[in-house]
């Protein structure tokens, strides 16, 4: 049953950051491993070097991830992992959304 | 106002599931790993023929040192992937060493009916043919072929001549190296 309250509240409770799909599908993923590479992701989230870098730089920021430098065979590489708060984060954002859906009568 | 964000929640979901699915198909092992279980079985077939005296032996040591060395190629491939996952690795660790639990439990059986090395070896093909088979099912899809041949090997080792251990262990390992190079990974990192 539709409740535009409800609903309204849960679209309310979304975290802005998460709220674009290459920045939820990276924590999402993240979520599900130990650390997983620039370059993989990018490739995923099928995203370029630049919106990939910014959108990497705004979840660094909001200390929703980690960041490790590395050489592999020579070449730099770079492993992100999810952090606690990110993780949090990632947890309220997709409660959010799961609210919002049962609210919509979406299944 | 709701509608439009809702459809784009719907779309997100839809892009999000096809990025996991996208994520879970890159769990594939590093092709050198088959290639090393292709050379640990050939060797050990041809021995089974041309010095069967050293094939308890080499079945004791060699999948073992093999089971490490592929712990290694594993962790290495992963990192090349471009995803490191514990969970993954503890998965993969779990499913291969469960096989020696069998092992020593064919070698109990062995001992209690005295059993001859002929039939503890397929004893030994069908156990690891059928765990080849599950983990094609469920971890890589690049041992399913390998594992058929393996169950079907263990039978067909009454019937092939002169050589049956040699003929069945080189077709396993063809069919091992054909599949791992079919559904070759493409590395993320490299």
């Amino acid at each position: 049953m539709q409740t535009p309250n409800s609903t309204a509240n849960g679209l309310a409770n979304l975290d802005k950051l998460l709220e674009h799909r290459s920045r939820l599908g990276t924590c999402v993923m993240l979520a599900d491993t130990d650390a997983m590479s620039f370059t993989n992701l990018k490739k995923l989230l099928k995203e370029t070097d630049g919106n990939m870098g910014a959108h990497m730089r705004k979840l660094e920021e909001a200390n929703y991830v980690t960041v490790k430098k590395e050489f592999q065979n020579r070449k730099p590489v770079t492993w992100y992992a999810l952090s606690t708060q990110g993780r949090h984060a990632l947890k309220a954002h997709l409660d959010a959304l799961q609210s919002i859906i049962q609210n919509s009568g979406l299944t | 106002m709701t509608t439009p964000n809702i459809e784009k929640i719907e779309s997100d979901i839809a892009f999000l599931r096809e990025t996991v699915g996208e994520r879970n198909k890159q769990r594939y092992t590093s092709i050198t790993i088959s290639i090393l279980w292709a050379i640990i079985v050939a060797i050990g077939s041809l021995i089974n023929d041309f010095s069967h005296q050293y094939s308890g032996w080499y079945w004791l040591t060699a999948p073992l040192i093999g089971f490490f060395v592929s712990f290694y190629l594993g962790k290495r491939a992963s990192r090349e992937c471009g995803t490191l996952s514990k969970a993954d690795g503890r998965k993969y660790a779990t499913h291969w060493g469960s096989m020696f639990f069998v092992f020593v439990a064919i070698l109990s059986i062995t001992n209690v009916h005295n059993l001859n090395g002929w039939v503890v070896g397929q004893m030994f093909m069908l156990i690891s043919g059928l765990c080849g088979y599950f983990a094609g099912l469920h971890l890589d899809k690049r041992y399913l072929f390998p594992g058929i041949v393996m169950v079907v090997g263990a039978a067909a080792v009454d019937f092939v001549g002169p050589y049956p251990w040699t003929v069945i262990g080189f077709a396993f390992s063809a069919s091992l190296i054909i599949s791992a190079v079919k559904m070759r990974p493409q590395h993320a990192n490299t």
